[in-house]
């Protein structure tokens, strides 16, 4: 018995050799690539201790007093803890469905279109992507503007609806915020879902049409099972990050307005608006902190129950 | 996947002790730092500061001391020049030359922050923005008086400064940074108005001056009046746009720290810290500015727009605004908005606690000449010639003297094209011994002496405040304030409602705990430095 593990051993350990010399070009073109993710991934990490440090620059880093868990208090402290954190998480769930579904719905919309069309629309809906949270902060304000607004001037006016202060009144900030993350994402998100359909095997589709099956069915029946990891990785992705809030969003599009708060307000925003005046930066790295550890732990449980259910999907 | 976590692991511990090491070397090097000024203080003997300008000329190496400050604009195109120009002066003067690191406001803290904490070589800086109590905590800042270093080397900071504005920065009986001569006081309740549109509604202003005065003194109530005239006769333009600094310029209260939780509300007589939130002092100003917005006065979207006020009314789109005053206020506000501004004022002259301390000039605990450092900081104080240079740059290029005293801009020079235009000689070390731009009076500096020594001062004058230990409740507070605070102040928010709900929401987030930490630092304070 004994003795069969170890050649089972040896013999997986000769292949394994020939297996890393087999790769080493591969390995080599890695190389820059790891060399980067070292450096700006994990070289940092010995920083995550500022979050239970009382920092002192004569001490230094390591030298400061140790805070224990006090920098993380503020995070827990009152009740717009819960709000925050309800608002993160919820906003991502949302996000998550629904750019997951429309980035599908768009890919293979653009993927049935013609090569030179799909260029065009590809662009057209990938633009908003690459405008800055700023900018867009303006463009909404363009639209949403108490006097001089495109919604309140030119639709409710004509209508004879009286003007709406949109950047007073919370409840139509939910919805507003989900469209805006939709236009704005969406092109980038249908991207990798476009590549892998573009991969696809030509031949299911021929040989699903020539037994009749309409597009409606190849869809349903070639498309979205073959998309399936893929939609596995970039949600399990997507969930890694749920505790995470895009800043230019939530801040800047409403303006930083005071009475949207409770729905415009999530992690980063509280955590920003908290330490602007203060400049902690142990408080900041706590809050750093928190969101990559439960993001950290949503992923490996998310991950265990996908390979619970199909181990072909999951990541690890 | 076991194999990953171990690469990863190690990778970490490899890392881990990598950090460890570097960690050791900073606490090395600052040892060093900490061991050369004692024994140049120890060797200095009769006049030391006289000593050490000999030692550094007969050793013919001249230290760079590197000072870092912030203007508008960020670094100037003639900083090269001008630096030469000082360090040229310095060298002879002092045996040092002089590097100056200017940056624009946006970027000054995180880049002072990042260069502080890194090690790299800061001699002087102003704690402007990085902030001053933050600085001391994470330990930024030299004592000045290790050593006797600033009466060895800085007594002419002393002979300059008035006495009490130098003690008011001192944090907990140590002094770690010097206030710089400038405006102190808060003429509280200010309104700047366009001068054309009072003309427009026949408000004779000219007959209300007092002799002398270039500020008009008189109540809310004409305020009002005028303002209820101006939105008759000039209906689409807003006639009042509204500022959230306004808080600290209409109510004269003292923040103690500079924050807003827990306040003094009757700071000329009493120490005893109370909640400015729910007071009547916050409620009546909301209350008047609740009014104001319901009569129309301000733009709807007053809330989100974040243009200045001064630039509003250059582009003709609002008439007046809210404004501390001080002497030479007329000839400042009328320069921002671009035309003539007439100044009204219904408070009284007001220093704060903290309005000494909140820009003083510090030296780095990890400088490795404190000496030179102090002695460069000194000079900027006392000498004419360096302070025209760091205020206004090289004469005959960026300015030229007119003959009846004044300076101005050189032919072909604007403050666009300028190389070498700061604009923030309120942060220089003594902009009172420059020259003076045309503009303001000549006497101006008296003026401002005069307006700040007799100004109605807080008890607490001097006293700051840590929050270190309540930083918890500090951030809880301030996501309080930025939910019901700018609403309330551009009275969007009936102040009926939302000063009860934000209270509420004070009280829940800790301000009790928050005011009962500074009544107690406060209580200490007065004890020490003998106030009742």
């Amino acid at each position: 018995m004994e003795i069969a593990t170890t050649t089972k051993n040896r013999s997986r350990r000769k292949k394994g050799l020939v297996q890393f010399k087999k790769c080493i070009p591969l390995y080599l073109m890695a190389l820059p690539g790891l060399a980067y993710l070292f450096i700006n991934n994990y070289m940092p990490l010995p920083g995550i201790v500022l979050a239970f440090k009382n920092f002192n620059a004569r001490k230094g880093i390591f030298g400061s007093d140790w805070a224990g868990l006090d920098n993380f208090k503020y995070l827990f402290h009152t009740q717009d803890a819960w709000v925050i954190t309800r608002n993160t998480i919820l906003y991502n769930i949302v996000f998550i469905i629904l750019n997951t579904v429309c980035a599908i719905a768009v890919a293979i919309i653009l993927a049935e279109l013609t090569a030179k069309v799909k260029k065009f629309y590809q662009s057209a809906i990938l633009l908003p992507f690459l405008i800055s949270a700023v900018i867009v902060s303006y463009l909404v304000f363009a639209f949403l503007s108490t006097e001089n607004g495109f919604i309140n001037n030119s639709i409710l006016e004509p209508l004879g609806i009286e003007g709406i202060s949109w950047y007073t009144e919370k409840m139509y900030w939910p919805f507003i915020l989900v469209i805006v993350a939709l236009w704005k994402t969406i092109g980038y998100n249908c991207i990798i879902y476009l590549s892998t359909i573009v991969g696809f095997d030509k031949g299911y589709y021929e040989a699903a049409a020539i037994d009749g099956a309409t597009k409606w069915q190849q869809i349903k029946k070639i498309t979205i099972p073959l998309l399936k990891p893929t939609i596995v990785m970039l949600t399990l992705l997507a969930i890694g990050r749920i505790f995470y809030s895009d800043f230019g969003l939530f801040y800047q599009v409403p303006q930083n307005s005071g009475p949207l708060f409770s729905v415009t307000n999530t992690i980063d925003t509280y955590v920003y608006r908290g330490l602007l005046e203060l400049g902690d930066i142990t408080m900041s790295a706590a809050a750093g902190l928190y969101q990559s550890f439960v993001g950290f732990v949503l992923v490996l449980s998310a991950n265990m129950i996908v390979r619970k259910y199909d181990s072909d999907s999951a990541l690890f | 996947m076991k194999k990953f976590l171990a690469v990863l692991l190690s990778l970490m511990v490899m890392v881990g002790l990598a950090g460890c090491k570097s960690g050791t070397d900073t606490s090395n090097t600052s040892n060093t730092g900490n061991d050369t000024s004692s024994t140049v203080t120890e060797g200095a003997a009769g006049d030391p500061a006289a000593q050490a300008i000999a030692d550094r000329k007969a050793s013919g190496e001249y230290p760079t001391v590197v000072m870092a400050f912030m203007n508008w604009a960020g670094s100037p195109a003639g900083l090269e020049r001008v630096q030469g120009l000082i360090s040229k002066y310095t060298e002879e003067k002092l045996g040092v030359s002089v590097q100056l690191e200017i940056m624009d406001y946006a970027s000054y803290q995180q880049e002072m922050t990042l260069m502080l904490s890194s090690g790299e070589q800061i001699d002087i800086f102003n704690a402007i923005a990085v902030g001053y109590t933050p600085s001391i905590n994470k330990g930024y800042v030299l004592d000045m008086e290790e050593n006797d270093l600033i009466q060895n080397y800085g007594q002419g900071i002393l002979d300059t400064m008035n006495q009490d504005y130098v003690n008011a920065c001192r944090v907990g009986g140590v002094l770690y940074g010097l206030p710089q001569q400038r405006d102190m006081a808060i003429g509280q309740g200010g309104f700047a108005i366009g001068a054309e549109y009072l003309d427009g509604i026949g408000f004779d202003y000219n007959s209300m001056y007092k002799e002398g005065d270039e500020i008009i003194y008189t109540d809310l109530n004409t305020i009002s009046d005028i303002f209820a005239k101006l939105h008759e006769k000039y209906p689409n333009l807003y006639v009042y746009a509204p500022q959230e600094a306004s808080l600290t310029q209409h109510n004269a209260y003292d923040g103690l720290g500079g924050d807003n939780y827990g306040v003094l509300l009757d700071p000329a007589n009493s120490l005893k810290v109370e909640d400015l939130w729910g007071s009547d002092m916050f409620k009546s100003f909301c209350d008047l500015m609740y009014q104001w917005n319901q009569a129309g006065y301000m733009s709807k979207d007053a809330l989100t727009d974040d243009t200045a006020a001064t630039a509003q009314v250059k582009a003709g789109t609002a008439m007046s605004y809210a404004t501390a005053t001080k002497p030479g206020i007329r000839a400042q506000e009328s320069g921002l908005s671009g035309r003539d501004m007439i100044i009204f004022q219904t408070g009284v002259d007001f220093l704060k606690s903290s309005a000494v301390a909140t820009m003083p000039w510090c030296i780095n605990s990890g400088t490795e000449d404190p000496v030179a450092a102090m002695q460069v900081l000194d000079a900027f104080y006392t000498d004419p010639v360096l302070s025209n240079l760091l205020c206004w740059g090289e004469e005959g290029t960026e300015y030229v003297k007119t003959d009846d005293g004044h300076i101005t801009f050189a032919d072909g020079v604007d403050a666009q094209n300028s190389e070498y235009f700061n604009n923030v000689n309120w942060l220089m070390p003594n902009q009172f011994i420059a020259d003076i731009w045309v503009g303001n009076e000549l006497d101006i500096w008296d003026r401002m002496d005069k307006f700040n020594n007799e100004s109605v001062k807080s008890k607490a004058l001097g006293f700051s405040f840590d929050n270190s230990s309540v930083a918890t409740e500090y951030t809880a507070l301030t996501n309080v304030y930025n939910e019901y605070g700018k609403p309330l102040l551009f009275g969007f928010t009936n102040p009926a409602n939302g000063i009860p709900e934000m209270v509420d929401k004070m009280k829940s987030s800790g301000l009790d705990k928050y005011m009962e930490v500074k009544q107690t630092a406060l209580d200490e304070w007065a004890q020490v430095n003998g106030i009742n």
